[in-house]
């Protein structure tokens, strides 16, 4: 056969390669990466991260497969024995079609990319808390300091604590700033993070949508170099809770950088009330929590 | 054909540039050296941009206030005597008046050593504070102005020790690029010093 | 005498003639280097002692003996000892010297062959090559030890080898900055740039040879000052030396601020080297539409450094005046600490392109070479490194969208996403130039497709990390490790190697061993997988960067890709020693054993003096595979062989 039979059979072999691996490929991912293997989401905003993230997945996956196949088959095919410098035969002509096809294909996808998951993620995450369960946030106060957190819930008198407890369904309003250097304030399972900025306030929206513990190994719990410091610490932290449900410092802040963590915990609202309850500070703060709600 | 490293006598390269000694190559001709040397000046403002926008996004408002004037304007009055004396410099180059050159890179040497010095005067009398967002923009600023004169300051010192010591080599037509360059720079620098003055003293 | 004929891997070579040990022996040989080093250390002593004087004179206190190693102290001596470093290395007598005299008698280097010509400062782009590659090899050695320590630590979840955290954030901040600035900027576009690109454009010398030569003298005092700053304490902050972190951090920080700036003054002086002379040192009928596409890759990266190296050196020294002389540019209180963010990324995103831009034109060079096939869409090819290089100028906020305004995320994940296309033009490029031709597979032609498979891999993630969603997860965590280690390592490491294989026989006048070549790239290829994919597992898994302890559910991965790293480690091992070997005892290698038909193969092996007294002048295209390297470049005589024939003298220039 000649040249350009040659090279469209090629073409053929390259997608049917393709097609073999791509397949079960993407059955693989549907069901067991994100299907059983991807972390649980805690929050609606989380979901929304994790619906980007896969739809990502699927569509790199397959380009991946495509543009690697096409490479190595292109490059394999014409293999021939080492030896000194053997010119080989060229279309020319035939190469603005494929160009331009490569070029609108990029484009396009590009193009998908930025509207979904991307404007259409970043829409539905800032506009999640408009909705029914975001009119009446439940303002979280967290300060950043090297190594630890001072978490506030000033509408229940409850302040300076070390604890983050969340009521499910309930859109909770972050703010979130630093007193010394930068830091930053991420949940793993509620999917998205937050930067503490010294001297700035930033503010961010997470809605618990499921119920959870939190586990951390927070500090008191361990020794300098990160051992837990007792068989109690180490069986409490390691059995029961969620490890992906903690605050974490998640920008470089110095020493303490990997031990500014402690657990989160999505409760429910009664659980939530009999805690604030518990841990208010200061009675008249800015009211009674429960004439919000 | 010769050994390898035949470069030719002294005098022709394959190009029609004189060569100036028998070991270094240098194949580019003064027209090269000069029209590369505009474009690497105008890189240089992306040593400017940051500082500019400093200052406006750390003082935006304000005016530099507790400096010596008295000095900063000495500083300033002596840079534009350095600018004109960078023009002088630049037109006996191109009108080939080679040994004229010594006595004026040496005044130019020492018209950059005052701005120095002057420079560092200032700092040292004025009472603006360093850790406020207007004195670290405008210490940090007079001091970059100040590094780039000091450059200058010494390629002209060097040019002066050629032109008129009597070790040095002398200027001619082929060589005489560089006296040209470290002129154009110098009032690039000069330039950058005005631009101090205006962002600093004036908007 | 019959030479020896063998057969290296299809191609006939011959034995070569012994190493020779002796000049390797001699104190001359190293000398230039060696006062350099002394000169150094005397002018650091000398700076800090002035400056101690000064400040004693005026502020009293303190024991002068105490005051020697404050951060103001050892900036002063710090910038001492870069000048004393260069003057010792050459600087004083091949341009201060002459510059006053005219007496070049330095740059007389007839006596001088063998490695004399690499240990002192030269105008030879030749020897500038071999120098920035054997020290990036060096550099990426001495990097590299700290990346084994930091994952011999990660195989535990508690603290392991290292005493404390902070002596882990010392070895990654050491790590991350030496890696980058020391072997990245500087590997392909250093090394491969300064042998190649004069060659390519058929030029003698670069626009400015003394500038050029001086380019790498910048390295290793700067690399030395963030190797030596855990003896002043080290710092923490990361490569990046954020502040306000930056100053509580160590006074190594001062030491991180000028080698850093050292470091960044050596790719900004390539990059004004490189765009001058192709501008205007292209020799004769090598119009723009001939230049080879590994000069396009060059320039294209050395516009980005031209203009933005002065961007970010910028900040960095502002840094540094917080530090040593009171200023408040980004402390926490009564300052801007975000700026340092905004003007820093200003030039380190278009910094992570000029790593690649240089290693994908590589990658058509060496796939045009290998295939038989000229380069598919050469066009489109230099139209998409233009592209990549101007569309990464407005694409830094990327790094930290968790820390702006919704617009902003919004604006910059639209333009990071686009740099995406571009991008693929080089694949496109690749797959056409591969796609039908006749492939040998040699190990330079293994470790390219090993690169672009890994290349697209890392790109890939990007898109995750540019997606803002996504990115709210992802943001800082060992994804964004693996991300960038997938396309530095994939794109600019994989092609240096490739590199160093392709070049080899021209730059040693010896061939490698082509069976341990492929014997390290496929161990190399495996063992980076193993290590650095389990990295995007972890980060959707909760594990951060920059942590010397995490929690025991990310343990299992964590020990998949120490241990991969260390097999990964020791492949590198085995092309050094492959290298060091072949340098010394291998076959001779023939003028141009690849075949390529650029000016960069046509010169004889090994030369390092003027080596071309005739003048190329192109008449061809170097992609046509069936053009003679004849057919491509004429060599004429300089005019003044002809004058001299026929007896004339002076003339006009």
């Amino acid at each position: 056969m000649n040249l350009r039979q040659r090279l469209w059979l090629d073409a053929l072999i390259v997608l049917v390669i393709s097609a073999i691996i791509i397949i079960p490929m993407q059955f693989y991912l549907f069901n067991v990466l994100i299907g059983q293997l991807w972390p649980i989401k805690f929050t609606a905003q989380g979901v929304m991260t994790k619906e980007a993230s896969t739809f990502l997945v699927h569509v790199t996956a397959t380009v991946f497969v495509l543009v690697a196949t096409t490479l190595i088959y292109g490059a394999v095919r014409g293999r021939i024995k080492r030896g000194p410098y053997q010119p080989a035969d060229f279309l020319k002509k035939n190469w603005g079609v494929w160009t331009i096809g490569w070029f609108a294909v990029t484009v396009m996808i590009n193009g998908i990319f930025f509207v979904y998951p991307g404007m259409a993620g970043l829409m539905a995450i800032w506009d999640r808390h408009i909705g029914q369960e975001g009119q009446k946030p439940i303002v979280v106060d967290v300060v950043a300091h090297q190594w630890g957190w001072s978490v506030s819930y000033p509408q229940f008198g409850v302040y300076g604590v070390g604890q983050l407890e969340l009521p499910i369904h309930k859109t909770a309003q972050i703010w979130v700033t630093s007193q010394d250097v930068f830091h930053s304030f991420w949940v793993p399972a509620f999917g998205f993070k937050l930067s503490a900025i010294p001297g700035e306030n930033r503010v961010m929206y997470a809605t618990p949508i499921r119920l959870g513990t939190g586990t951390a190994l927070a500090m008191g719990n361990f020794k300098d170099n990160g051992a837990p410091l007792n068989a109690k610490a180490e069986a409490n932290n390691y059995q029961t809770g969620n490890p992906l449900l903690r605050v974490q410092c998640n920008w470089d802040c110095g020493m303490g950088h990997p031990v500014m963590r402690f657990p989160a915990n999505v409760v429910t609202w009664k659980t939530f009330k009999n805690w604030a309850e518990g841990a208010q500070v200061v009675k008249k703060a800015i009211g009674n929590g429960a004439k919000y709600y | 054909m010769a050994t390898e490293h035949n470069l030719g006598p002294i005098g022709k390269l394959g190009n029609g540039y004189r060569q100036e000694s028998p070991y270094v190559i240098d194949d580019a001709p003064p027209r090269v050296k000069r029209s590369a040397f505009f474009a690497i000046v105008l890189a240089q403002l992306m040593w400017w941009m940051p500082l500019l926008w400093a200052r406006f996004l750390y003082a935006p408002y304000e005016h530099v206030s507790g400096v010596n004037y008295f000095v900063w304007s000495l500083a300033g009055f002596i840079a534009l005597a350095s600018a004109v004396q960078a023009f002088r410099i630049l037109g006996a180059a191109r009108e080939g008046r080679f040994t004229a050159l010594g006595s004026l890179l040496k005044t130019q040497a020492i018209l950059g050593a005052a701005v120095c010095g002057v420079i560092i005067g200032g700092w040292a009398t004025s009472g603006l504070a360093i850790d406020t967002p207007m004195g670290s923009n405008f210490y940090f600023f007079s001091a970059a102005v100040a590094f780039f004169f000091l450059l200058s300051t010494l390629g002209e010192a060097i040019h002066a020790l050629r032109a008129g010591s009597r070790w040095g080599a002398g200027y001619d037509a082929t060589s005489v690029w560089r006296v040209e360059n470290g002129a154009y720079f110098w009032l690039w620098n000069c330039l950058w010093m005005f631009v101090f003055y205006a962002i600093f003293f004036w908007l | 005498m019959a030479s020896i004929l063998k057969n290296w891997a299809g191609l006939t070579v011959e034995k070569a003639p012994p190493f020779d040990v002796r000049p390797w022996l001699r104190l001359e040989t190293y000398w230039p280097m060696l006062r350099a080093i002394m000169w150094a250390w005397i002018g650091f002593f000398l700076g800090a002692w002035i400056e101690a004087v000064i400040t004693w004179a005026f502020d009293g206190g303190n024991p002068i003996g105490n005051m020697i190693f404050t951060p103001r102290a050892m900036a002063v001596g710090y910038v001492f000892a870069v000048v004393g470093w260069f003057l010792g290395g050459g600087v004083l007598e091949g341009w201060l010297i002459p510059a006053i005299t005219g007496d070049e008698s330095w740059h007389d280097t007839s006596a001088i062959d063998g490695p004399a010509k690499f240990f002192r400062f030269s105008t030879d782009y030749k020897s500038s090559s071999v120098r920035y590659t054997v020290w990036v090899m060096f550099s990426f050695l001495v990097a590299g030890l700290f990346a084994m320590m930091i994952r011999v630590n990660l195989l535990f979840p508690r603290l392991f080898l290292f005493p404390s955290i902070e002596s882990y954030n010392t070895f990654f901040s050491a790590h991350g900055i030496m890696m980058l600035l020391g072997v990245a900027a500087v590997g392909l576009i250093g090394g491969a740039g300064y042998w190649a690109v004069p060659l390519m454009l058929g030029s003698r010398t670069t626009a400015y040879p003394k500038v050029a030569g001086l380019s790498w003298w910048f390295q290793p005092i700067g690399f030395m000052a963030i190797l030596l700053s855990p003896l002043v304490g080290g710092f923490q902050a990361g490569w990046m030396g954020f502040e306000p972190l930056g100053d509580w951090s160590g006074s190594g920080m001062v030491l991180y601020n000028l080698g850093a700036a050292t470091m960044l003054l050596s790719s900004w002086v390539n990059g004004l080297i490189f765009v001058t002379s192709f501008i205007y040192m292209r020799t004769k009928g090598l119009s723009l539409s001939r230049v080879p596409i590994f000069v396009w890759g060059i320039f294209a990266a050395s516009v980005l450094l031209l203009l933005f190296v002065p961007y970010s050196a910028v900040p960095v020294l502002m840094n540094l005046f917080d530090e040593v002389v009171g200023t408040n540019f980004f402390g926490p209180v009564g300052a801007l600490p975000m700026a340092y963010q905004n003007m820093f990324w200003w030039l380190f995103h278009p910094e992570v392109y000029v790593f690649v831009l240089p290693a994908w034109a590589l990658w058509l060079e060496i796939a045009s070479v290998f295939s038989g096939r000229p380069v598919f869409a050469k066009n489109w090819a230099i139209a998409g490194l233009i592209a990549v290089a101007v569309i990464s100028i407005g694409v830094g906020v990327h790094h930290y969208f968790t820390q702006v305004k919704p617009a902003e995320q919004a604006l910059f994940m639209g333009v990071t996403e686009t740099v995406s296309v571009p991008t693929g033009f080089m694949y496109l490029s690749l797959i056409g130039t591969l796609w039908g031709g006749k492939t040998r597979f040699f190990t330079p032609m293994l470790v390219v497709l090993m690169s672009a498979v890994t290349f697209l891999i890392g790109g890939f993630t990007g898109v995750f990390l540019s997606d803002v969603p996504a990115n709210f997860m992802l943001h800082n965590t060992f994804f964004v490790i693996g991300h960038f280690h997938y396309t530095i390592l994939g794109g600019f490491l994989f092609t240096f190697i490739a590199a160093l294989y392709y070049y080899f026989p021209k730059v040693t006048g010896r061939m490698y061993s082509e069976f341990w070549g492929h014997v390290q790239a496929w161990i190399m290829f495996v063992a980076f997988q193993f290590t650095f994919f389990p990295m995007f597992l972890l980060g959707y898994m909760g594990m951060n960067r920059r942590i010397a302890i995490y929690l025991p559910y990310l343990q299992h991965l964590n020990d998949v890709a120490s241990i991969a790293s260390f097999i990964l480690g020791g492949s590198f091992f085995i092309a050094l020693f492959n290298f060091i070997y072949s340098a010394m005892f291998g076959p001779k290698a023939p003028e141009n054993p690849w075949g390529a038909k650029t000016i960069d193969w046509q010169v004889p092996s090994t030369v390092y003096k003027a080596e071309f007294q005739r003048i190329p002048v192109v008449t061809g295209d170097f992609y046509d595979p069936d053009a003679k390297p004849e057919d491509i470049v004429k060599w004429v005589d300089p005019e003044w062989v002809s004058q001299q024939k026929t007896g004339e003298t002076g003339g006009a220039h």
